[in-house]
């Protein structure tokens, strides 16, 4: 009976325990974790522009400008206003935009929400450069890479 | 004459008791962790479903996940997985944030998996993330074995013991990271601390564990409510609800405050509309096993009639506790799963109060029904691991086998009262239902994907077993 209350008495403290520091005393390394993803998304996606950019002769998709827009399924109010992205441009870059192959891979939410979400906003620097930033108001550092899709 | 052996038991009866408690506990996880990895499928999706929300709560610190009803509004990536521990490539279209299920067992299997160093978006193996369901499963039986002791006695409780720990279905379904699983063990816990008149906090600590695996949970506020409400414990019964309601919605509240409370109450309507129906009880019990799919095991019925045998007379008010507790899971499961709908783990919580609801059986000394429903289990279950490719059974074989076990039988039924004879063979009936469960387990799998393609486990326990082997000879050769 001893055992039994010791493991009643644990396994509660465990639960509470695990909830506070899983919601409260571990936010530094989620958000380090979720900056790591941003980033690896940022790369998958440049891969696909890249894949889709030499599939069409080297030509970027006419969706893909100087100005920035917003990836995504949404077919309008994409316009987004973070700490390191301004997209003014009303209309999404869906993935089958930039995809060659839809892989149906696409990271970006698509409903504007918490601070934490994350949205991905593509422009083209120059005909074959390209640059893909994470958009979110918790990014302190730039979150961006830039790719010269002829010149590795 | 005596045999040694048995004047060594007469004179330690308790050791003797505990002994062969321990050995069933034993032989009742050796089987459980035979074939663990196969049986149910490898990767299951519905196991995997709180897995990736505990890994993306521990690591993101929101929960992600995939989720059977249509929340399009959260959809959030569709992901190929590493699943190297599968024959199987895999990919999930994910929500986030995944508020099907609280997030008690999100946390603890999502943390299990990344303690063995599987983070989000490789699968770990089944090998990997069942073993804390065989622990738990372990845990269960032991508390079904103690409530039965209290309220039967020590041989009824044995025999409850030995019902729960070799049932195919109930083996394999004890093996799943499914919620009810959980929920059932604090429940037991929370009965027994109530039983044996431990202090309130006990009972409402894992009253609150049971509500926090899954909202069903709140069922065992019920069932000692109720029980407390007819023995007329008012104040008791005061105190423990409005405390174990208002810690449950406090921690709950916590987590869904932090997460985000509109997509909760959304995802909570959207669960709460499932298509339940009146016919419910019939399509449970129509259909045998607790997974998605049928299993032809007998012992599903065994459990099933020896347990609602208790409705029929309670003499002791703990009595009339366990058959509460039967009728309250009977009518959760009734209110909250659908009426086609397969979800068959639903029915954990309700055939374990069965089959400690069986115990009552073997109390009144009814041994032949017992033995009756050991036979047909026994005969029936060997179809359970018939190859496709197997002939069927030749007439002459399956009608004499049936023959002879109605004879036999009958000849029970007139001689009842020799119950010395009854006693003797429903021993032989529980040993041969203990090996069967063995012979089942090791086959079953072999036999079911003969002539379909399975998920099939890369990563074995035959295989981890002899890299362990190996990595300990070249250790000692090295030495």
């Amino acid at each position: 009976m001893n055992a039994l209350k010791i493991v009643t008495y644990a396994s509660f403290a465990l639960c509470i325990g695990a909830l506070l520091y899983i919601l409260f005393f571990s936010q530094s390394a989620q958000l380090n974790n979720r900056n790591a993803r941003r980033a690896r998304d940022l790369e998958l996606f440049a891969a696909q522009i890249e894949e889709t950019f030499h599939a069409n002769g080297r030509v970027l998709p006419v969706s893909i400008a100087v100005l920035p827009r917003q990836l995504g399924t949404a077919a309008d109010n994409c316009q987004l206003v973070t700490k390191h992205c301004e997209v003014t441009v009303a209309a999404c870059i869906s993935p089958e935009q930039i995809a060659a192959t839809p892989s149906g891979f696409l990271s970006a939410d698509i409903v504007s929400g918490t601070q934490e979400r994350t949205h991905y906003s593509v422009q083209a620097l120059s005909p074959t450069v390209i640059k893909l930033t994470a958009c979110s108001d918790e990014i302190e550092n730039e979150i961006s890479i830039t790719k010269d899709l002829i010149t590795p | 004459m005596k045999l040694p052996i048995v004047a060594h038991i007469q004179q330690r009866p308790t050791l003797f008791k505990s002994l062969l408690v321990v050995l069933i506990l034993l032989l009742a996880l050796s089987v459980r962790l035979w074939k663990v990895e196969y049986v149910p499928n490898a990767t299951d999706g519905d196991e995997l479903a709180y897995i990736f929300a505990g890994q993306t709560l521990i690591e993101y610190g929101v929960p992600i996940s995939w989720s059977s009803h249509e929340q399009y509004e959260y959809d959030w990536v569709n992901l190929s997985m590493h699943s190297e521990v599968v024959n199987e490539e895999m990919s999930f279209g994910f929500i986030r944030p995944w508020l099907d299920h609280s997030f008690l067992l999100p946390v603890l299997i999502g943390g299990w998996s990344e303690l063995g160093g599987y983070e989000f978006g490789t699968i770990p193996p089944a090998l990997w993330y069942r073993l804390p369901m065989v622990f738990f499963s372990i845990v269960t039986l032991s508390l079904a074995f103690l409530i039965a002791r209290e309220v039967f006695g020590f041989w009824p409780a044995v025999g409850t013991l030995t019902l729960l720990s070799f049932s195919p279905s109930f083996i394999i379904i004890q093996r799943m990271v499914v919620s009810e699983n959980m929920i059932i063990m604090f429940s037991l816990l929370a009965i027994y601390f109530y039983l044996k008149k431990q202090s309130l906090t006990l009972v409402i600590l894992a009253s609150v564990l049971a509500c926090l695996i899954k909202p069903t949970g709140l069922a065992v506020l019920l069932l000692i409510g109720l029980d407390m409400v007819f023995t007329k414990q008012w104040k008791t019964l005061m105190i423990y609800l409005v405390v174990s309601v208002a810690t449950f919605a406090s921690i709950f509240a916590l987590y869904v405050w932090s997460i985000n409370p509109t997509d909760t109450v959304s995802a909570l309507l959207s669960q709460s509309q499932r298509l339940i129906g009146w016919s419910n009880p019939t399509f449970l019990f129509s259909h045998p096993g607790f997974q998605n799919r049928l299993m032809l095991d007998f012992s599903y019925y065994l459990i099933l009639l020896a347990g609602v045998f208790i409705l029929g007379r309670q003499t002791r008010k703990h009595e009339r506790l366990i058959a509460l507790g039967t009728l309250i899971m009977l009518v959760t499961v009734w209110a909250t799963s659908a009426e086609q709908d397969m979800l068959g783990w639903y029915k954990i919580p309700l055939f374990t109060f069965l089959g400690i609801s069986a115990a009552k059986v073997m109390k009144d000394k009814n041994y032949v029904l017992l033995i009756v429903l050991l036979l047909i289990t026994l005969v029936a279950n060997l179809g359970l691991v018939r190859y496709p490719t197997h002939p069927l059974p030749e007439s002459i074989i399956l009608r004499s086998t049936v023959g002879i076990l109605v004879l036999f039988m009958a000849w029970l039924i007139y001689n009842a009262q020799a119950k010395r004879i009854a006693l003797t063979t429903l021993a032989i009936c529980f040993i041969a239902y203990a090996l069967q469960s063995f012979y089942i387990s090791h086959y079953y799998f072999s036999a079911t994907c003969r002539d379909r393609i399975c998920p099939t486990p890369s990563v074995t326990s035959v295989q981890a077993a002899k890299e362990l082997v190996s990595k300990q000879f070249i250790h000692s050769f090295q030495k």
